[in-house]
């Protein structure tokens, strides 16, 4: 056995060899995942495009006996909570993803000299984003072959309205990543918070269907302006009077903006304090 | 080499900054084995992660030329993949064929079949194994040791003596202790951590003494 083993490897400075070591790490980050994720079971594809799926099922069981008000429009129940489910499936999995960077495996790609914390973010997000298109096109691309939906009115209204969701996202993973691990109640109220963000989305209902009383609480979520605008861009008759754009790009923006500014300022104490986090395991793993 | 130019590190606390690195200018040379020397709780460690890249310095600079070891904490290695699997993983993030690095990674460890079950069935000393094996595997410029840290601890640098040593001829090391016999037989050259100041670097056998009357042992 000999453990002289030479290979050609680059090192040194340079931005453009920077670049591609980072290009490199993100790619071998991203087959990492894929694999772990739905290499070694089958079911990691099934229950991607399961849990949309069954999510959508549960709210259409649920509306059966709230029997909502049904507008002037071509919006059937089906439609109304896919159209919901989508896009909060969408937000939900891309902003958990990433708010992992510092906890688990996240924090212990860190123990590498040539992984950076950015690295991680990047291939999280890519690999999520990716999974979600694909499963959100498979969806609705099942519910049309069986004709229980039309065809979307207007494809890059609802494709803004998840660019939209996807910079929402990022900034609230970014933002969740830092902050629930430097404050533990930070970790609680996050955790009530993002049950509320959940059921006031307008997965059940639309926004002008409801009172004025109860639109003023659901107006604070951005994600419920990214869903209507969805909607909005789906279906010919639905046409949201009350979704901003700019709230939830501003939202999302800022989020981003202080979470990375949070990280850069704190990092000493996040490399200190996630170590505290790490389950009895991984501080090998 | 890896140079160190007036470096500085501070820790912010209640009372303001706690300088801990207090302006350190040195250079680890390539294929040169150097011992650290110090109290407890001198910031030894932190001078580690600041070599590495884990953390960065408040004032000055680091110029490191080389690849440099991770610490043997499986840093990237994923629980629910296989041995074969993380290697691979590893070798993609360095540019690196993983064949021969698999080959070699199968004969340190003698694990035969078992390179193909997830990390989760293994043990403790089996997941410490690997992690060596792959480590020494890479062709690495320079290996940091922090034997105070629970994965680098003596047993595993005594226990894979062989190995080590063989592997620390062809590129540099930095080895953190407070285990002087441990120091002699890893390391040519020495130098002392005091009061956040690094002192030159000398040989090892000079280092220790060096060490002993400055804490005034005989």
């Amino acid at each position: 056995m000999t453990s002289d083993i030479h290979y050609p490897v680059e090192s040194g400075g340079g931005l453009r060899q920077a670049l591609r070591v980072q290009a490199r790490v993100i790619g071998a980050l991203i087959l990492r995942d894929i694999r772990a994720k739905f290499g070694r079971h089958r079911i990691g594809y099934l229950a991607a495009i399961g849990d949309p799926i069954l999510h959508t099922a549960v709210w259409l069981l649920i509306l059966t006996f709230l029997r909502p008000k049904h507008g002037s429009h071509d919006m059937t129940p089906l439609l109304m909570v896919l159209t919901g489910v989508m896009p909060v499936r969408f937000f939900q999995n891309i902003s958990g993803s990433i708010k992992g960077a510092w906890t688990g495996q996240g924090r212990n790609l860190l123990d590498n000299p040539l992984i950076r914390n950015a690295d991680f973010l990047i291939s999280q997000l890519i690999l999520e984003l990716v999974t979600m298109l694909i499963v959100t096109f498979l969806v609705f691309g099942i519910m049309l072959a069986w004709n229980l939906i039309p065809p979307p009115a207007e494809f890059s209204r609802c494709m803004g309205a998840l660019g939209i969701l996807l910079l929402c996202a990022t900034g609230f993973g970014v933002f969740n990543s830092v902050f629930c691990v430097l404050s533990g109640a930070y970790r609680i109220f996050m955790s009530v918070s993002r049950r509320l963000i959940y059921l006031s989305s307008g997965i059940f209902f639309l926004g002008d269907n409801i009172p004025p009383e109860r639109l003023n609480f659901v107006l604070w979520n951005p994600i419920f302006h990214c869903v209507e605008m969805f909607r909005s861009g789906y279906s010919f008759g639905y046409e949201s009077a009350i979704a901003n754009p700019y709230y939830p790009i501003a939202f999302g923006t800022i989020l981003l903006f202080l979470g990375l500014a949070a990280e850069r300022a704190a990092y000493t104490k996040l490399l200190a304090k996630s170590e505290e986090e790490q389950p009895e395991e991984s501080d090998f793993i | 080499m890896i140079r160190l130019e007036e470096v500085r590190k501070a820790f912010r606390t209640d009372r303001g900054p706690k300088w801990v690195i207090e302006g350190i200018s040195c250079q680890f040379e390539s294929r040169l084995s150097i011992g650290i020397l110090g109290p407890s709780a001198v910031s030894k460690t932190t001078l580690l992660r600041l070599v590495s890249g884990q953390e960065k310095p408040t004032w000055g600079r680091i110029q490191r030329h080389g690849l440099i070891a991770w610490s043997l904490s499986l840093g990237g290695f994923h629980n629910q993949l296989t041995a074969v699997e993380n290697t691979r993983f590893i070798c993609r993030i360095y540019g690196i064929r993983s064949e021969p690095i698999l080959d070699y990674v199968e004969q340190f460890t003698g694990l035969g079949s078992g390179m193909h079950d997830p990390l989760e069935s293994y043990d403790r000393p089996t997941r410490m194994k690997l992690s060596l094996a792959v480590s020494l595997a890479l062709p690495f410029d320079y290996y940091l040791i922090d034997e105070s840290s629970s994965q680098w601890d003596s047993r595993i640098l005594r226990k894979f003596r062989d190995q080590i040593k063989n592997r620390f001829k062809t590129c540099g090391s930095v080895l953190v202790s407070e285990d002087e016999s441990l120091l002699m037989e890893y390391c040519t050259a020495g130098a002392i951590l005091h009061e956040g100041r690094l002192s030159d670097i000398m040989q090892i056998d000079e280092a220790i003494s060096k060490y002993h009357r400055m804490m005034g042992r005989s």
